[in-house]
């Protein structure tokens, strides 16, 4: 035990000498969360210009309604601006709006007469989820508007609709998409920390020469390997649980008493991408080329491993590659812990899982460091 | 001039240094591309709906199915099911009789907002088909003029949207991870030695790193231009509105390398700020939703490189509201070389 203290202060010694790296863990994560944070969490109405020359008053009730019907997401639908027709085709054009709706004088004459009555929409379609958008949410607007219009003018005997929508949802509020991203974020910054403080100890040992001495030692490596895993275990848990606090400040969610258990969880996915990067650190000869090969790695295995949705509803396309990496396994039981405060259903299960990927990377981390570092006094 | 060239094929040379960060730096778009594109969203979406055996149930489920573009893809991947509970699936759709009306009940598992969003929107929009039939004449229209003959995929504004990030993480990348190896292989103690004109280090290493960028944006340009038939009308705007991009992001490898003096840290930083200028860079879309992200937008030199390249995708010239392309791309340009020969004047020429 001494020694192992030993050298675990020998490593964070080395890191004073370079406390950057330790941040170049956290910082990323940080980065992406903030973007991820003003992409996803801020507004999503779509900026639209209406150009109302409606003679009557319908035209101007339905712009009301484009601004008052509510998207899950938070916010309406539309951020509708009543322009003149030259104001809105010189926003449109200029891309500082998504679509122009054009409300004619008859609408609301039509309307009434139950003769056809009809609204232009011209919008971007260089993108087709985004077309899609516009084609699908008027639908949520004019099943609010008919409703409006039945209540105002019930003369009209509109007929009523032959099914009616309802919604269930398993908890009281539905799950916003920037905290789900976020806390896979929280993961990301768990693995990059675990990895990088790996690449940056070693490549100071490289390049300061001493792994030659190391490898020299008559004793097993193992307690020299274990300091350092030990070390960017610790970074790896401190990056997470800042990561996890600056989720909390701005969205308000957190693991609450379940804070141990997602840092278990987060420190089993770093414990297995420390031992990739064990691997590649020592096999690269240099540090640096492992871990570029690494850190690039992890970070798409963050966009497609869950990252952005929970794996458990991803297409089936990608499962055949995502499925070699704990993230996979880690991502939505993570997201229950942190975002529904409830131990996941599976919690056992992914906790043996999680632990099998870190000890067969770790195995395989040890065994290629070891060999390694006696190698080169060999040659 | 002839000094220029010396140091250009040295730093051709220094690529045996960190063969590593060249290969990543080329085929890592390209890799996001492939994996991404096999994830990304599309409005196709698969729908469950539990077995109908009424009459309205039928007519939805045929009206789910309808839903789509005219001049593009369905909407809706529809799974008929047994259970009338989500389960394992990410939310089932069941008709039922509520007070004496029938009712479309979708009950979601714990998906998110985005999720929640886009499967209300379909049953919506199917729901409001089967109101539209009873209303009749009295039924508003809305008559869609979309901008284009066709609903591009968008996997294909993504692989364009993308050509930037490939520039700036190749050049970022490359001249932080460069910089700080002369410090860490204290090469760099021989320009202190034998000094030359502080412009000459950089340039080279700027105009190098930029050179291997295009090997990452034409290695891109081919991958999805065979993936998706998708091509530019002509490359040379393309690689032009690209080469500011470049600069700029050579230059601030530079400026990274020369600060931070560890090719990890800086490896891992450029990667970070690559990400998150690509976020912001308009790659997702052209118009956004304002607010900082707006402003944001407006800092990423990506922003800038996807208005001029877009004509060359769409055949349509863009002018988004902001300065114009070309002065904010020189402006970036200009500053970031100024920030990087300033940079190396202070850490190299002072010995900081």
């Amino acid at each position: 035990m001494k020694r192992f203290w030993i050298l675990f202060i020998t490593d964070i010694k080395t890191w004073r000498k370079n406390p950057m790296a330790t941040m170049a863990g956290f910082l990323p994560a940080l980065m992406m969360l903030f973007t991820f944070g003003l992409l996803f969490g801020g507004k999503t109405a779509f900026p639209v210009a209406v150009v109302n020359y409606d003679t009557g008053d319908y035209g101007e009730l339905f712009i009301e309604t484009m601004a008052e019907v509510e998207s899950p997401l938070g916010g309406g639908y539309y951020a509708p601006m009543e322009l003149s027709e030259a104001e809105a085709w010189e926003k449109y054009n200029s891309f500082a709006i998504d679509a122009v709706w054009i409300i004619p004088e008859d609408f609301s004459q039509r309307l009434l007469a139950g003769d056809q009555p009809k609204i232009d929409e011209y919008f971007q379609n260089y993108n087709d989820d985004r077309a899609k958008n516009h084609r699908v949410y008027p639908t949520e607007v004019l099943w609010r508007f008919y409703e409006k219009v039945d209540e105002a003018e019930p003369a009209l005997e509109l007929a009523s609709p032959p099914l009616l929508m309802r919604e269930e949802y398993p908890a009281d509020e539905i799950v916003g998409w920037f905290p789900l991203v976020g806390v896979a974020v929280a993961l990301l910054g768990a693995m990059l920390a675990g990895m990088i403080n790996i690449f940056a100890l070693t490549q100071q040992e490289q390049v300061a020469g001493i792994t030659t001495e190391i490898g020299l030692a008559s004793r097993s490596l193992n307690l020299f390997l274990l300091s350092k895993l030990a070390f960017s275990l610790m970074m790896a848990l401190v990056s997470t649980a800042l990561i996890l606090g600056a989720l909390y400040l701005w969205v308000g969610v957190s693991a609450g008493i379940y804070i141990w258990a997602a840092l278990l969880l987060a420190g089993l996915v770093a414990l297995f991408w420390a031992g990739l990067a064990l691997i590649l650190s020592f096999l690269a000869g240099q540090a640096l080329g492992g871990g570029i090969v690494v850190v690039a790695a992890g970070l798409i295995v963050f966009f497609i491993a869950g990252g952005m949705t929970p794996v458990r509803y991803m297409p089936g396309n990608i499962w055949w590659l995502i499925q070699f990496f704990p993230n996979t396994y880690a991502v939505d039981p993570f997201r229950e812990l942190v975002l529904f405060n409830t131990i996941p259903a599976n919690w056992t299960q992914t906790l043996v899982t999680l632990f099998l990927f870190a000890a067969v990377s770790l195995g395989a981390g040890f065994f290629v460091a070891q060999r390694q570092l006696r190698k080169s006094l060999a040659r | 001039m002839k000094r220029f060239w010396i140091l250009f094929v040295n730093e051709f040379k220094l690529t045996r240094t960190a063969v590593p960060s060249h290969i990543v730096a080329i085929i890592q778009p390209t890799i996001l591309y492939l994996f991404m594109g096999a994830i990304l969203g599309s409005p196709f979406m698969k729908m469950n709906l539990q077995q109908p055996d009424t009459p309205i149930g039928e007519a939805l489920q045929v009206a789910l199915q309808e839903e789509g573009s005219p001049i593009g893809d369905r909407y809706v991947n529809l799974n008929l099911v047994e259970q009338s509970q989500p389960g394992n699936l990410r939310q089932v759709i069941v008709v039922e009789e509520e007070n004496g009306t029938a009712t479309a009940v979708q009950r979601y598992g714990l998906i998110d907002a985005n999720q929640v969003k886009n499967l209300r929107n379909r049953l919506t929009s199917a729901a409001l088909s089967l109101w539209s039939a009873e209303l009749d004449d009295q039924a508003v229209t809305i008559q869609e003029h979309p901008w284009l003959p066709k609903d591009n995929p968008h996997k294909f504004y993504f692989g364009m949207g993308l050509l930037p990030m490939a520039m700036f993480l190749a050049t970022i990348m490359l001249g932080s991870v460069l910089t700080s190896q002369d410090f860490e292989f204290g090469t760099i103690q021989e320009e202190r030695l034998a000094p030359s004109n502080i412009a000459l280090p950089v340039m080279t290493r700027i105009a190098r790193v930029t050179l291997y960028a295009y090997l990452s944006v034409i290695l891109l340009l081919l991958v999805s231009g065979f993936m998706t038939g998708f091509w530019p009308a002509s490359v040379w705007p393309v690689f032009a509105a690209l080469l500011p991009v470049g600069i700029i992001g050579g230059g601030f490898g530079i400026v990274l390398g020369l600060i931070f003096r560890s090719s990890v840290t800086v490896y891992v930083l450029s990667m970070g700020l690559s990400m998150a200028l690509w976020l912001f860079g308009n790659s997702f879309g052209l118009t956004n939703f304002g607010g900082l992200y707006a402003f944001f937008t407006k800092l990423s030199p990506n922003s800038y490189a996807v208005e001029l390249i877009f004509p060359q995708f769409f055949g349509r010239k863009i002018s988004l509201p902001h300065m114009p392309p070309e002065l904010a791309l020189t402006i970036g340009v200009v500053g970031m070389i100024s920030a990087a020969l300033l940079t190396y004047r202070w850490r190299v020429r002072k010995n900081n």
